[in-house]
């Protein structure tokens, strides 16, 4: 239950008390989304800057994130995320022996929000590296076409959000079901949109693209244009989430989406945690 | 779609606090740092510049401290440079928050530095930042690895060497202030230590080589115009662009929201920075923004 009124996207008129140097305003703020807030855990592939990260989920509604080394303890949390900063194949071997306890979590169906390199290891494998990627989602993923646009595309670009009405995705509300959770959000989106506006602007540092195999292309929520590359920026399957940009760092769209995955790790909480008392 | 072009106020920091310079000489106070940040970032920058010019060791630690709050209260990205010198040093910054580091001095003095840095991190995290000067002198240079620019082309390239407004006008005049220039003719030279000390290597050259070295994007400053608010070097901008396919950061001169629209119509350039116009509350950053968008640059809003 919400105790007060969803933070405001905007902060704009914050700054009227400008001169006082107080940061945790916004933060004190925003983390009254909810009574409980969910646990979040975010992965530390030891390749640097998780503050920001952490900040953004503390600024719009998790009161407890903590940064893991290790996947053991995955089912004290109620979300994961894997970040966005590294390189493919230091980043995999991170996880390395953990790779079983990330699978058997992410088949409990904890959320998981995969952001840029990593939403980019869910899958097969990455010319970035020679390693296996974790196979979660099935694809590839390339490097951009440094002939054709500059890389890494670096910057404010916008999405279009994109709508399926398939069988496949009947079978992802079929599957997600058995959670209590369904991707009904009434527009057939997916829930990590959820009140995102088409060609809504966002922050892209990327070199890589995902190439999702045939069998997956319908998980693709949003794309970009970049040049003329269509390149999927946000993914979606069952508890899986995913975008190619950086959600903590898109201004006000971006802290929307991660509030968004925020309720989403809270309702699954609500619906997992009575079944684990039984 | 082509990429928004971006906004991005700059911050110089001494000591802890924001101060502003004039030919890289003469230093205002301007404000504290995390107010400052917090409120481009609410009028929608997309993103910001901090840089370190404190002299004192003390005074680096300072800086550590300004990006973690920093970090902690913004959801844009931001780059933070100045003082960088060894891996450990943007390190240091990168681990309290900062998206990317700017390093100047420290890469044409070890230029290794830039592919050790984007092993480590990624070439998107990595910010080289030339600061350009025109240098008049060809005596006794290498002139098969400089570029070579004259006054004359420059007036030609103006309808018929007239000067057609006020702009151009001003754009001349702090071209042409150097009374030695009487050849026409220059290049642009990489200075470093803020400006203060020349190092013989071509601008353009220089641009190549720190692309085929990793760096993810140049920081552009003209000494030429910074601090004269007359606009941007089209000319240096211009050449730097074409020179090279990372993104190019316009900086130094800007004076007022035409020069930032100058920019992006006459030069490929990925984003404006500025720093005067914006913290003296001349122009707010969504004002400037709305303008720009209104004159057809694509913008995020």
């Amino acid at each position: 239950m919400r105790t007060s009124s969803p933070p405001t996207l905007s902060n704009k008129n914050k700054n009227k008390s400008n001169n006082n140097d107080n940061d945790q305003n916004i933060g004190a703020n925003n983390a009254a989304l909810t009574d409980v807030t969910p646990r979040i855990a975010i992965f530390d592939y030891g390749a640097g800057n998780l503050f920001s990260l952490k900040a953004a989920l503390e600024r719009n509604g998790s009161r407890d994130v903590s940064v893991i080394q290790d996947m053991k303890s995955l089912s004290n949390y109620d979300g994961l995320v894997l970040p966005g900063v590294g390189n493919f194949d230091p980043a995999v071997k991170s996880i390395g022996k953990d790779k079983g306890f990330l699978i058997s979590a992410i088949d409990c169906k904890i959320p998981v929000l995969g952001i840029c390199l990593g939403m980019e290891m869910l899958f097969n494998a990455s010319e970035e590296g020679r390693m296996e990627g974790l196979k979660v989602i099935d694809g590839h993923v390339r490097l951009l076409d440094k002939k054709r646009v500059k890389v890494p595309h670096m910057g404010w670009n916008n999405i279009q959000l994109v709508r399926h009405k398939t069988n496949s995705e009947n079978s992802i509300k079929k599957r997600n079901h058995v959670s209590g959770n369904n991707n009904d959000t009434s527009d057939g989106r997916g829930r990590l949109l959820r009140n995102i506006k088409d060609n809504s602007w966002v922050y892209f540092v990327h070199s890589y693209r995902i190439f999702p195999g045939r069998k997956s292309r319908q998980i693709v929520v949003a794309n970009t244009r970049y040049g003329d590359n269509i390149i999927p920026a946000v993914i979606e399957r069952g508890n899986i989430f995913g975008t190619q940009f950086h959600p903590e760092k898109s201004g006000p769209v971006g802290s929307q989406i991660i509030r968004n995955f925020l309720e989403i790790c809270m309702s699954n909480t609500a619906v997992v945690n009575p079944t684990e008392n039984k | 779609m082509p990429l928004s072009k971006r906004i991005i106020p700059c911050l110089d920091v001494d000591n802890g606090r924001v101060v502003k310079g004039v030919h890289f000489r003469g230093v205002k106070d301007a404000g504290n740092p995390v107010s400052l940040a917090r409120k481009y970032s609410d009028e929608g920058a997309d993103e910001l510049v901090f840089l370190d010019i404190t002299a004192t060791q003390e005074g680096r630690d300072i800086i550590k401290n300004i990006v973690r709050s920093v970090a902690s209260v913004i959801d844009i990205p931001f780059t933070v440079g100045g003082g960088i010198k060894r891996l450990e040093d943007a390190r240091a910054i990168l681990l309290s928050g900062a998206d990317k580091v700017s390093i100047n001095t420290a890469a044409v003095k070890n230029p290794e530095l830039i592919g050790q840095l984007m092993s480590i991190f990624g070439k998107q995290c990595i910010v080289v930042a030339i600061d350009a000067k025109r240098n008049y002198n060809l005596q006794n240079i290498d002139r098969t690895n400089k570029n070579i620019f004259s006054t004359a082309d420059r007036q030609n390239k103006n309808v018929g060497g007239k000067i057609r407004n006020r702009n151009d006008k001003q754009e001349h005049q702090t071209l042409n202030h150097n009374k030695d220039s009487n050849t026409g003719k220059y290049w642009f030279e990489v200075r470093v230590y803020g400006g203060k000390e020349g190092t013989g290597i071509d601008a353009i050259q220089w641009a190549k080589k720190i692309e085929a070295l990793g760096a993810g994007e140049i920081l552009l400053t003209s000494i030429d115009t910074d601090g004269t608010e007359f606009g941007y070097d089209i000319e240096l901008t211009k050449s730097i662009c074409k020179a090279v396919r990372v993104p190019v950061i316009a900086s130094g001169g800007c004076g007022n929201p035409k020069h930032m629209l100058d920019v992006f119509k006459r030069t490929n350039v990925d984003a404006a920075l500025a720093a005067s116009i914006f913290h003296y509350d001349k122009f707010s950053v969504d004002k400037v923004k709305e303008y720009l968008r209104a004159n057809g640059i694509q913008i995020r809003v």
